[in-house]
């Protein structure tokens, strides 16, 4: 009986957001762009939702209304397999595996310790960083399973690839970017950047970018800092003015030749530059509490997350490439990370 | 069968000491150790959980005690996890929990654990709404929950042990000896309670079918020692108290987290004294109370690799005189001092200190037999600083000369310094905080009226409202972790009221007790520009909550059945998201047997009979149907 009424919840959830979207979930097929609510920690308001840019809105709560269940506590990030989506729920500890087009759940992957951000090695291999192990789990996606860890004897957070490189941060509390060779998972170097290295892209010129925060507490001054992907050295160390500047979440355009940050607010710099920008933001906070950004890689759209209080729904905000103001969605709670998901028609 | 595996255990309810079953329904067993500056302002709401209340929750803790006999919203954290009130829809740290009168607060958290406390330590608790609470203590926006001890004068002995045992690996036993003559008296209470807590629940959030699990990870063990020492000369008391508190808890799992053999959990140490002494001289009278507290919390979470280890040290220092002034005016002067150190790795150069100093001076005008005021003001000294001066007053009128007809009114600023982790943790803390502050209304009306010989009834309503200023909240900040701030404005109002029905006669006693709280509490400002949660009800306050109770006593068989509802409570600030509201009922029944002045006394409990489904908070799981049987022995020579 039991079941017969969450069998009927769930048709009843699911046809309610059909209605809603009007278009039978079709626009997870369109061009738009996935967004992770995070929710509060502890608190298992974690959320999926999607913008799309064909019909310019915004739909949420989207695993919860495919699916009958929460997607747990803090997702925190996700990648894009051939037909699958790999939702990485960091206080969960576990990876939800839908359906890209439905979003419908194709398994659960569980056991792992406080994963944070997920990478595609190839079709048959990820790499998951975590925030509490020293090592970094690899993922059998044939088969959608954990097939084995890399012991990085540190803990670890974004993860950059290129080639047959995985270039891997060691964030909390440290200073270096791990090197694994992908084909046999072993940590070949580690080159030591600056303090709690947060982010990375890598650019055009096959350029890896680190951006290093200075440390939570701004005892150093936060850097960022380019690499050879091929000889692993350091090529340019730009330093930031003051330690007060606390500078996250670095992006890169779809030309590879612009990165972005957010430092009170969205600053914008070419890679050629010798020094961070000093002049004001690109966009500004404005009242806004900027959380996370992503750049758009074919109209330079820039979006950015406002959480507000971070106990309430939030905002994606997104900017044309000249910093104007297109469009002010309400997601839901803390929304952080994007991915976004073009078709080849989209201009 | 669910429960199949448990056998009936012990549900004893006493453990307090009885002179007979109808007395447990009269108030009249405790004798006042002295003039106390809890003693009930005109014009002001305080209640008083006494004895025969406290019986029923020898073998728990306060936070179930409050939540059942008050309308303070109890938000727990599953069985064995912690327990804050907020009392009219304030936060955990607007309510100061005392201890004869002393600040027992964490210090660093600047807020009580309510589980931390078995009421069977405790013989009456007093519960101070709003503006009353600015004469006994510093930061009870809220109000002020004061825990009693006192001695009963009386030659001989009476030795009490209750034994309990219950569902899911309940086990607690507490030994009370109370000695001594009409002018020297012993209390010897100890307590031990360890629980399995391993109830089994439906998880329909972790994977796509529901799922029965059990609760793992949630054990816990307490235990606790209270001495008591009083000697009276005259009307002269002198006490002495000493209270050591020992809790070991692992900390439930949220139902989304992966059930792990890592465990969250957290040890609280408290070692408490106190010396007391009351005086008269005359028309006057004075005390003066010296208390220290030691408090350890040391919190383990093995998957976060976090071992916090934390200690803070208090010392209390207060005195107080009372005189009259010709037959109307009552004037009382109270001085405090409180000095704390707080020595934990999460400060930077790893400790704290404060020092807080505090004036009051009250007069209390009984002009009449009718009617009555109070005026009170406050000066509070933050290290060397002082503070905009809290003050209140009240006004009291007993509208008919022969029934006991009340009416009561009064207004208050009260405030609330930061706690010591909101002005000092590493990283967050925030030295630049302003104090809170609130003013608050308040207007009740009490009646009791006998309408036969067997039939009588009580009722109180009172209407509140609160305006609070430069609320705290930790929230993110620019440098990516959480910082504490003086974020919003509230306002939170509403309606507390409660009705009482008895009917006795020679061979039956009942009656019937309901209660009734609406709140309303809203932000009203904030920093932020685009904030929705503006005129939003805040998250985990109940709008509605509602308890009745009804006993019946023949001869020495009884039974009660108890029922609460706890209405819907957001989860987010913009009121996006909500918890349901649930209902739970309970039903117990004892017997009582007399031999002389000996007493021997079972009790059968069953909780959530209906075996409700319900969270306090979203995505902790609560315990199903529990049993428990209780048993008192007390001798008395």
């Amino acid at each position: 009986m039991k079941n017969l009424f969450l069998i009927a919840s769930i048709f009843v959830l699911f046809s309610s957001c059909i209605k809603d979207n009007g278009d039978s979930g079709s626009f997870l097929s369109g061009n738009g762009v996935f967004l992770i609510n995070e929710g509060n920690f502890m608190g298992g308001n974690g959320s999926l939702s999607f913008y799309s840019y064909d019909s310019a809105r915004i739909y949420n709560d989207l695993f919860l209304n495919v699916n009958g269940r929460p997607l747990g506590d803090v997702p925190n990030s996700m990648a894009i397999s051939g037909e699958r989506i790999y939702i990485v729920v960091n206080n969960s500890g576990k990876i939800e595996v839908v359906d890209k087009n439905t979003l419908e759940s194709v398994k659960t992957i569980t056991g792992l310790k406080a994963p944070r951000q997920i990478s595609i090695i190839s079709s048959s291999k990820a790499y998951v960083s975590s925030m509490y192990s020293d090592s970094v789990t690899v993922l059998d996606l044939s088969d959608n399973s954990i097939s084995g860890y890399i012991n990085l004897r540190r803990t670890s957070e974004a993860i950059a690839v290129l080639r047959n490189r995985a270039f891997i941060a060691n964030w909390i509390g440290g200073k270096e970017v791990i090197v694994i060779n992908t084909d046999n998972n072993k940590v070949i170097d580690s080159i030591e950047v600056a303090t709690e290295p947060e982010s990375m892209v890598i650019d055009k010129d096959k350029t890896l970018w680190v951006l290093c925060n200075g440390g939570w507490m701004r005892e150093n001054f936060a850097e960022l800092i380019s690499v050879s992907t091929s000889t692993n050295d350091i090529e340019k160390k730009l330093v930031f003015p003051s330690k007060l500047s606390s500078p996250s979440c670095l992006q890169i355009d779809g030309t590879g030749s612009t990165l972005y940050y957010m430092e009170s607010g969205v600053r914008k710099m070419k890679t050629d530059a010798s020094s961070v920008p000093s002049t004001a933001a690109f966009i500004p906070e404005a009242g806004h509490y900027f959380y996370k950004m992503a750049v758009n890689p074919v109209n330079g759209d820039v979006l950015v997350t406002d959480a507000v209080d971070y106990q309430q729904k939030g905002h994606l905000l997104i900017y044309n490439s000249t910093g104007t103001l297109k469009s002010d969605e309400r997601t839901d709670i803390i929304p952080g990370m994007m991915y976004f998901r073009l078709n080849s028609d989209f201009n | 069968m669910q429960f199949s595996g448990l056998i009936l255990l012990i549900c004893l309810p006493l453990q307090g000491q009885l002179t007979s079953l109808k007395d447990t329904i009269k108030i009249n067993e405790v004798i006042i150790s002295g003039n106390k500056p809890s003693e009930k302002l005109k014009g002001f709401k305080t209640t008083l959980i006494d004895s025969s209340v406290m019986w029923n929750y020898s073998d728990e803790s306060i936070a179930n005690l409050l939540s059942e006999n008050s309308g303070i919203f109890i938000k727990s954290y599953g069985i064995s996890g912690s327990a804050t009130p907020s009392f009219r829809g304030t936060g955990a740290g607007h309510t100061q929990l005392q201890w004869n009168n002393i600040n027992i607060n964490n210090p660093m958290l600047g807020q009580p654990d309510l589980s931390l406390v078995p009421a069977g330590l405790i013989d009456e608790v007093e519960i101070s709404y709003g503006g009353s609470s600015i004469s006994t203590g510093t930061g009870g926006i809220g109000g002020i929950v004061n825990l009693e001890n006192k001695p009963l004068w009386r030659n001989g002995s009476i030795i009490s042990l209750s034994p309990a045992i219950g569902s899911f690996g309940r086990y607690s036993g507490l030994l009370k000896v109370r000695t001594g003559n009409l002018n020297f008296q012993s209390s010897t209470k100890a307590y031990l309670s360890v629980a399995e807590n391993n109830f089994k629940y439906i998880n329909d959030v972790q994977t796509a079918e529901p799922v029965q699990e059990e609760m793992i990870n949630s054990e816990s063990m307490q235990k606790g020692f209270l001495q008591e020492f009083y000697y009276k000369k005259s009307k002269d008391i002198l006490s002495a108290r000493l209270w050591y508190q020992f809790a070991d808890r692992n900390l439930p799992f949220s139902m989304l987290m992966p059930r792990s053999s890592l465990s969250e959990n957290q040890i609280d140490e408290s070692f408490r004294t106190m010396l007391n002494y009351d005086s008269h001289i005359g028309v006057s009278e004075f005390f003066v109370t010296g208390a220290f507290s030691l408090s350890k919390l040391n919190y383990v979470n093995q998957l976060a690799l976090i071992d916090s280890r934390n200690r803070s040290e208090s010392m209390s220092f207060k005195a107080g005189f009372t005189n009259r002034i010709g037959d109307y005016v009552k004037t009382k002067f109270i001085l405090e001092n409180e000095h704390i150190q707080v020595r934990t790795e999460n400060y930077s150069d790893n400790k704290a200190l404060r020092n807080v100093s505090s004036l009051t001076s009250m007069a209390e005008i009984n002009s009449s037999s009718r009617l009555g005021a109070t005026v009170l003001l406050k000066e509070v000294l933050n290290g060397n600083s002082f503070l905009i001066p809290d003050f209140s007053a009240g006004l009291q009128w007993k509208i008919t000369e022969a029934d006991e007809y009340l009416l009561k009114a009064n207004f208050s600023r009260n405030s609330k310094l930061p706690s010591m982790n909101d002005l000092f943790w590493v990283p967050g803390g925030n030295s630049e905080l302003l104090d809170e502050s609130a003013l608050t209304y308040e207007l009740t009306y009490e009646m009791a009226h006998q309408f036969s010989i067997p039939f009588k009834s009580k009722f109180d309503v009172t209407l509140y409202h609160n305006s609070i200023h430069n609320l705290i909240q930790w929230r993110p900040g620019i440098y990516s972790y959480w910082e504490a701030e003086n974020v919003k404005d509230v306002n939170t109002s509403g309606i507390e009221s409660a009705a009482f029905f008895e009917y006795i006669t020679d061979r039956v006693t009942s009656f019937v007790k309901l209660a009734y709280t609406y709140t309303n509490a809203t932000t009203i400002g904030s920093v932020l520009p685009n904030d929705e949660s503006l005129g939003k009800q805040l998250v985990y306050v109940p709008e509605h909550q509602a308890n009745a109770m009804m006993r019946f006593i023949f001869k020495s068989t009884y039974a009660d059945w108890k029922t609460g509802y706890t209405g819907r409570r957001y989860t987010t600030t913009d009121n996006s998201s909500f918890l349901p509201g649930f209902v739970l009922h309970s039903l117990s029944s004892g017997y009582m047997l007399h031999r002389r002045s000996n007493i021997l006394n079972f009790c059968i409990t069953i909780d959530n009979l209906f075996n409700t489904s319900y969270q306090a908070i979203a995505y902790y799981p609560q315990p199903g149907r529990t049993y428990s049987l209780k048993l008192l022995i007390q001798i008395t020579k």
